[in-house]
């Protein structure tokens, strides 16, 4: 294979890669900016739209009324995660949160294994019947191709709901001043649910393309995505949501090329240099690459 | 010339809040008739902006009563205050920084459905602070001091309110501006809106109010017309500089 081709194919593994961290990234930063919560549980409900994705497939039903429902079924868990989960403990402490967040990830992920047991399951759903095609001899796969096309649909259409729509409007409005929010007559509570909804639904959808890569799922597979978010976050500067989606693209690049260019030897180190990156940006640019300088407190 | 006591709009009756197990009011009473400019005076911490986030639904009293319109209010949160027409410019302004002027505006008619009414309204505010026509597209938080108070104004008038609250506008503004912000609130007088006014320059606040209590320590101490306070001695003393 020539450089050339080689290079492209792994520039779109990134842009791949990058796309399912800036989906599973975006629902986590809008919540956050809106809450200040860090979901951790976030991830899990990738797993959950999976689960459900291939349980109505496996009933009979057709690929895309599985994949239709299981990412619904997702954003309704996000909207029941707020409800049940969080809002009882709005108000309370940012620590409260983040350590419940992380008891919301050890109960779903346990219930999980209860339910469908331990063991991975293979997750044939968009595996298509030739798998990838060649262009210029560069090897290109299909489920790459799907990713890139859809996630910059939906980012294009997530920039216009935030910035046209009086819903997206009004979450930046809580998210620069909840009291002045409440004041002009914001509905919190509506606000709220609607970050959780579009979150989740494109943690179902980034949970879908995230299984279709690896295809196969698992009770436990909600938990590196969710962490690669968060160092994705931390990257584009947390809270942002522009900065969700740059930090999940290079997050994606670093990844991808780190292993391309690194000797093989090293290839089993990848998580590693993700997480040396994480703490390699908190040391010097800790508000990230869109954050604002501080974070005050709210709700 | 309005009438008091009539078409009474507000009535707030021995309204207690606390912060934690601190007593901020202790049982505040005081009236507001539709069409009246009505001022609050005291100092720093008499629980001026206290009372008026009772109104506007921010803060839950202990005790005591809101009536507005007819209808107890002091159990409901803010966005159904603005519903009923209650709309509070808080103290410090809080337009939303990183939102442009013309999505400020469009925040503070949140809850109406009526767009054209809407657009309309986006060019009333214009009319009342032509500073704000051409920075539509500018971030509110690049506005100067002044032009974020305009733009708060703007904002909660946005919501079409029968009764507007307006807590320290002319705070921290240079003179020209204090003057700007003191005329539109005469117009609004003008066009009967009603009016509960806070303010720290009382000689202005009890200019243009046709009436005013004195808070202090979280109590009402005096009520009167302007003109009476205004002679007052010991409001002459407190507020008015000797």
């Amino acid at each position: 294979m020539s450089p050339t081709a080689y290079f492209f194919q792994q520039f779109l593994n990134a842009l791949s890669l990058g796309s399912i961290y800036a989906l599973v990234t975006i629902g986590l930063a809008m919540v956050f900016s809106i809450l200040r919560l860090i979901n951790f549980a976030h991830g899990d409900l990738m797993m959950i739209g999976s689960y459900a994705i291939l349980m109505i497939w496996d009933a009979g039903a057709p690929g895309w009324v599985a994949i239709l429902a299981g990412v619904a079924i997702s954003g309704v868990a996000g909207i029941i995660m707020e409800r049940v989960c969080y809002r009882p403990l709005r108000g309370s402490a940012e620590m409260t949160t983040l350590l419940t967040s992380f008891a919301v990830v050890v109960l779903l992920e346990n219930g999980a294994i209860l339910l469908f047991g331990p063991n991975t399951r293979p997750f044939g759903i968009l595996n298509f019947s030739h798998p990838t095609f060649s262009i210029y001899s560069t090897l290109i796969s299909k489920i790459d191709v799907v990713t890139v096309i859809l996630t910059l649909t939906i980012l294009l259409l997530t920039a216009l709901f935030i910035k046209r729509t009086t819903m997206g409007i009004a979450m930046r409005a809580v998210a620069d001043d909840l009291t002045a929010s409440h004041l002009v007559g914001i509905h919190l509570n509506r606000v709220i649910v609607s970050a959780f909804f579009i979150g989740s639904l494109f943690a179902g959808l980034a949970g879908l393309l995230w299984s279709a890569r690896a295809g196969k799922i698992y009770p436990l597979m909600g938990f590196i995505p969710v962490v690669k978010a968060f160092v994705a976050a931390v990257i584009g500067g947390f809270g942002s949501i522009p900065g969700a989606v740059i930090g999940g693209y290079v997050l994606g690049f670093a990844e991808v090329f780190l292993i391309a260019l690194l000797p093989p030897d090293f290839q089993g180190y990848r998580d590693a240099f993700v997480f040396v990156l994480l703490i390699f940006i908190l040391l010097i640019r800790p508000q990230g690459i869109l954050g604002a300088k501080a974070m005050e407190r709210r709700i | 010339m309005p009438i008091w006591g009539t078409g009474k709009m507000l009535q707030v009756t021995g309204l207690e809040v606390f912060y934690g197990n601190i007593q901020a009011l202790h049982g505040v009473s005081f009236r507001v008739a539709a069409g009246e400019t009505v001022t609050i005076i005291g100092s720093n911490g008499a629980g001026k902006s206290t009372t008026l986030m009772a109104i506007a639904g921010l803060l839950k009293p202990r005790k005591g009563q809101i009536k507005y319109c007819g209808r107890q209010v002091e159990k409901l949160s803010a966005y159904q205050t603005v519903r009923l027409g209650i709309s509070l410019c808080p103290e410090g302004r809080r337009i939303f920084a990183s939102l442009s002027v013309h999505e400020n505006l469009t925040m503070g008619a949140v809850q109406r459905r009526d767009r054209k009414a809407v657009r309309a309204d986006i060019d009333w505010v214009l009319s009342l602070f032509p500073d704000l026509k051409s920075r539509l597209e500018q971030s509110g938080g690049t506005l100067s001091g002044g032009q974020q108070q305009m733009l708060a104004i703007g904002r909660a008038l946005m919501s079409r309110p029968k009764l507007l609250i307006l807590d320290e506008p002319s705070l921290g503004l240079a003179p020209v501006l204090v003057n700007q912000i003191f005329n539109v609130i005469a117009a609004l007088k003008n066009e009967n809106t009603t009016v509960l006014l806070v303010e720290q320059n009382a000689r202005r606040a009890l200019e243009i109010a046709d009436r005013g209590y004195v808070i202090e320590t979280g109590r009402i101490t005096l009520e009167g017309p302007s003109a009476a306070l205004k002679n007052n001695e010991r409001v002459k003393n407190a507020y008015l500089g000797g």
